[in-house]
């Protein structure tokens, strides 16, 4: 499951549906918002093409390593400090290929995938470089 | 002919999220900027000096980067979605 959303997701549902019979490890990468001296943080995206380049990403995952499952969810609007970002959930037989891909989707998004992040301070905000 | 144009992060808050220009005749992706920055007082944030497009200023025509069309001379046709964006950094 590929998603943009402003709201907050269900971790404990989503390892849940990670669990499939032939998993034998579930690895999560969950984003949040950190204190680095900001009040909020707002986060913003181009979704239609940040829909379509997270499922390419999705299917390189899929097509690299031995995988069971493969989510990715990464939110937009106004959100706090320790709030979630993103999360991305990744099944496998082998923790080996779980763990694999879970970096894979991270380092890939980081580059390619249209979001962008401004931090709120007491006196404005700043665009965060990519 | 109508251009939407459609601009995020530090474009939107210069330019608006989303707005439609008209242009007239044969129309590059060049004279479409113009006449956005116009308005706006912005052509620095997207040209430099030399009047290139900045290294990381980001133009999309129909989803795909200008550089791998014709970069700044791109001929647009009506209905082209134009999208105007900085460097990614979302996770």
């Amino acid at each position: 499951m590929i998603e943009i959303t402003e709201e907050d997701f269900k971790i404990g549902e989503l390892i849940r549906k990670a669990k499939h019979p032939d998993a034998g490890a579930v690895v999560t990468f969950l984003g949040i918002v950190r204190d680095d001296e900001i009040v909020g943080m707002e986060i913003e995206a181009y979704t239609e093409l940040a829909m379509q380049e997270l499922g390419r990403i999705r299917d390189e995952a899929l097509g690299q390593f031995d995988l069971t499952s493969l989510d990715i969810i990464h939110r937009t609007g106004t959100l706090a400090v320790s709030d979630n970002i993103l999360l991305i959930v990744c099944g496998a037989p082998h923790r080996k290929d779980a763990f694999a891909a879970c970096e894979y989707v991270i380092d890939e998004l980081k580059e390619r995938v249209p979001l962008w992040k401004k931090e709120l301070s007491e006196d404005g905000g700043r665009w965060v470089d990519g | 002919m109508i251009i939407k144009v459609k601009a995020f992060a530090r474009f939107r808050e210069a330019f608006g999220k989303e707005q439609d220009i008209e242009l007239d005749g044969t129309a590059t992706v060049m004279d479409l900027l113009t006449e956005l920055c116009a308005p706006h007082d912005a052509h620095d944030m997207i040209f430099d000096e030399s009047g290139m497009i900045k290294k990381y200023v980001n133009i999309l025509v129909n989803g795909r980067h200008i550089q791998s069309l014709s970069g700044i001379k791109t001929e647009l046709a009506g209905g082209d979605e134009v999208a105007i964006f900085p460097p990614v950094a979302g996770g």
